[in-house]
């Protein structure tokens, strides 16, 4: 996926993964959606931060790190805005982390802000998509 | 040179770089541990004329060795586990702490290769050469260290 390339170019040193799965809660009819969860990592003074659809509460469904999105029509090239929201999120949780364990890190800050500047601005991600 | 001094110099001169060493005691690596095992049989099995490992501090106690970079967006990481004869206290000097640190220069080199196998990303790959070089030379590692913990140690 093109904006994925582009997000690990403006921040190499954040892993960003999209995981993409049948939604097994809709049986029998579970081919009907797809789950997308998102997790990011990162290295921060040498201790492994990370934030998931594991560390997040599960019934705060604000934060969550999924979500379900139709299979029809499923282009895996196209970044689709649920993928910008989950990451946006996530890269707000692991900001987050970080403040809480009192880890600041200049270049780790710096790719996270990156990151959210680029997400934000829709038009340019458009045009990443179309390119 | 105490480790805890050495490992708190890594994560100054690497900070994207994490390494951990640690004690493996629990049964949530007994299928780690098995493969461990497994892999050993074979290569013992299939390299029957090897040099077997008679060191001094080999024993049946675990050690585990992760290092873990991500580059370019991705992940890499290194798992190791290594069987000695651990003392019931942690060591900070001594033929085990420079093995352990042997391993982890092992460990290191192998995620370098990997890294620059699949991306190019030069900020990793200058913190993951500072540490091979480093650890090459345990002597001067140890020197560094001193001078680097008395750099930082607040004025009185």
């Amino acid at each position: 996926m093109r904006v994925l390339r582009y997000l690990a170019k403006i921040a190499p040193q954040v892993a960003i993964s999209l995981h993409i799965d049948y939604d097994c809660r809709k049986m029998p009819d579970f081919t009907e959606r797809f789950q997308v969860s998102c997790s990011l990592n990162a290295i921060v003074n040498g201790r492994r931060m990370g934030v998931s659809i594991l560390t997040g509460d599960p019934h705060d469904e604000d934060n969550r790190l999924w979500c379900t999105i139709p299979a029809a029509g499923f282009d895996q090239r196209f970044f689709r805005e649920e993928y910008r929201e989950l990451i946006l999120r996530a890269a707000a949780q692991l900001r987050e982390q970080m403040r809480q364990r009192q880890c600041s890190n200049w270049l780790i800050e710096r790719q996270l802000q990156r990151l959210t500047n680029v997400l934000k601005d829709t038009q340019h991600l458009e045009r990443l998509n179309q390119e | 040179m105490l480790a805890l001094d050495v490992m708190r110099f890594f994560r100054h001169i690497a900070p994207h770089v994490a390494i951990s060493v640690s004690r493996n005691m629990d049964d949530r690596r007994a299928l780690l541990n098995a493969l461990s095992d497994q892999i050993s049989e074979h290569y013992e099995a299939n390299y029957p004329d090897g040099e077997e490992w008679d060191h001094p501090l080999a024993g049946d106690d675990r050690l585990d060795i992760h290092v873990s970079v991500i580059a370019s967006g991705c992940l890499f990481s290194s798992y190791n586990t290594i069987k000695l004869r651990l003392p019931s206290e942690p060591e900070t000097t001594g033929p085990l702490v420079d093995v352990v640190y042997k391993m982890i220069r092992l460990s290191l080199i192998r995620v370098r290769w990997e890294v620059s196998l699949a991306v190019e990303d030069s900020l990793m790959c200058c913190q993951l050469d500072r540490l091979i070089d480093l650890l090459a030379n345990l002597d001067q590692l140890r020197q560094e260290v001193e001078v680097w913990k008395r750099a930082s140690q607040p004025e009185s």
